[in-house]
């Protein structure tokens, strides 16, 4: 009797996974300073939370990257690489797939576990800087995107 | 098989399964952003002194550097003495070499007072001496541009009567970018 409330248990936590949600917000960067190589570095908080599922947390993997670089103002020719933005002093271009994203930095893999909770928050970090970008840059304001993706199964 | 191992193969079934079928994912973004500050350098050498009386030429050179914004369409470089700016002699001698008897010269003009032409955002003040159109290949100067302008002392406008004295005073040279 015992064996089958625990088969039952486990059958709603895998059907629940129809309803799972997932949510992600991270906080936001101020504008890096091209005064030295590598600029300060700020931190980028990441809040997951994963839920719907019932007794069992599902895996859960946090990554980010860059699809284009970081442009100035029309007319100016230069531009900083995606591969100088660096999280956790390493490029974000990583030349690996992560999250089933290529070149993704993976920020963070919390695996699958069991927990008597309906919802599951992560609070994660990555520091965040600007290093090896060319040295011919032109005076300008230069902006890109870093785009978060977080994949529970 | 008894019931436990039926169990068991089934929550394997089951857990695999219900993974498989689980995988689902969120995004979200962050605006990255950095500036690049504006810089230029602009500095002045090549004058030494001058004697009274022999009123012999000399040739200022500017060195100049930037880097400036894509929204920024010309560079211009002057040198100034200012209204009111002298060359002095020692405590005790009145008597000066103001501005209007510094005279400057660009290229094959002729002589004219240093502070009488317009240029670098001042009217009647200054001598222009070279204006750079930017283009993204000279946003970014690296390797110092070297622009000259000749120099002199107007013979007929210093004092006949100065002391004999050694008189200082200084030029300014300035970088205006719009």
């Amino acid at each position: 009797m015992k064996s089958v409330l625990i088969v039952v248990v486990i059958l709603l936590g895998s059907l629940a996974s129809f309803g799972q949600t997932l949510s992600l917000s991270a906080s936001t960067l101020t504008t890096f300073q091209l005064t030295s190589d590598p600029t300060s570095a700020q931190t980028l908080s990441v809040t997951t939370v994963v839920g719907g599922f019932f007794f069992v947390i599902p895996q859960v993997n946090l990554c980010a990257y860059m699809t284009q670089n970081m442009n100035g103002a029309a007319g100016n020719t230069t531009s900083i690489p995606d591969s100088s933005v660096q999280l956790n002093n390493t490029s974000i271009v990583t030349g690996t797939s992560n999250c089933s994203v290529t070149n993704a930095y993976q920020i963070a893999n919390h695996a699958s576990a069991l927990c008597f909770c309906t919802t599951k928050t992560y609070n994660d970090s990555a520091t965040v800087r600007i290093a090896s970008y060319p040295a011919n840059l032109e005076a300008d304001t230069y902006t890109g995107t870093i785009t978060l993706v977080a994949v529970a199964q | 098989m008894n019931f436990k191992k039926v169990v068991f193969v089934i929550l394997l079934v089951t857990l695999t399964a219900g993974a498989a079928m689980a995988q689902y994912s969120q995004s979200s973004t962050v605006a990255i952003s950095a500036i690049k500050g504006e810089s230029m350098t602009v500095t002045g050498a090549g004058l030494s002194q001058y004697t009274i009386g022999t009123w012999t030429p000399q040739t200022l050179t500017i060195s100049s550097t930037w880097n400036l914004k894509p929204s920024r369409a010309t560079v211009q470089l002057c040198v100034y003495m200012g209204a009111g700016g002298k060359m002095t002699g020692s405590a005790g001698n009145s008597g000066v070499i103001d501005d209007t008897m510094v005279q400057t010269k660009v290229g094959a003009g002729s002589y004219t007072n240093i502070d009488a032409g317009n240029g670098c955002g001042m009217t009647g003040a200054a001598t222009p001496v070279n204006t750079y159109t930017l283009t993204s290949a000279n946003r970014v100067v690296t390797t110092a541009n070297s622009d000259t302008v000749n120099v002199q002392l107007n013979s007929a406008a210093v004092p006949a009567n100065l002391e004999a004295d050694t008189y200082n005073g200084t030029l300014t040279v300035i970088g205006y970018a719009q």
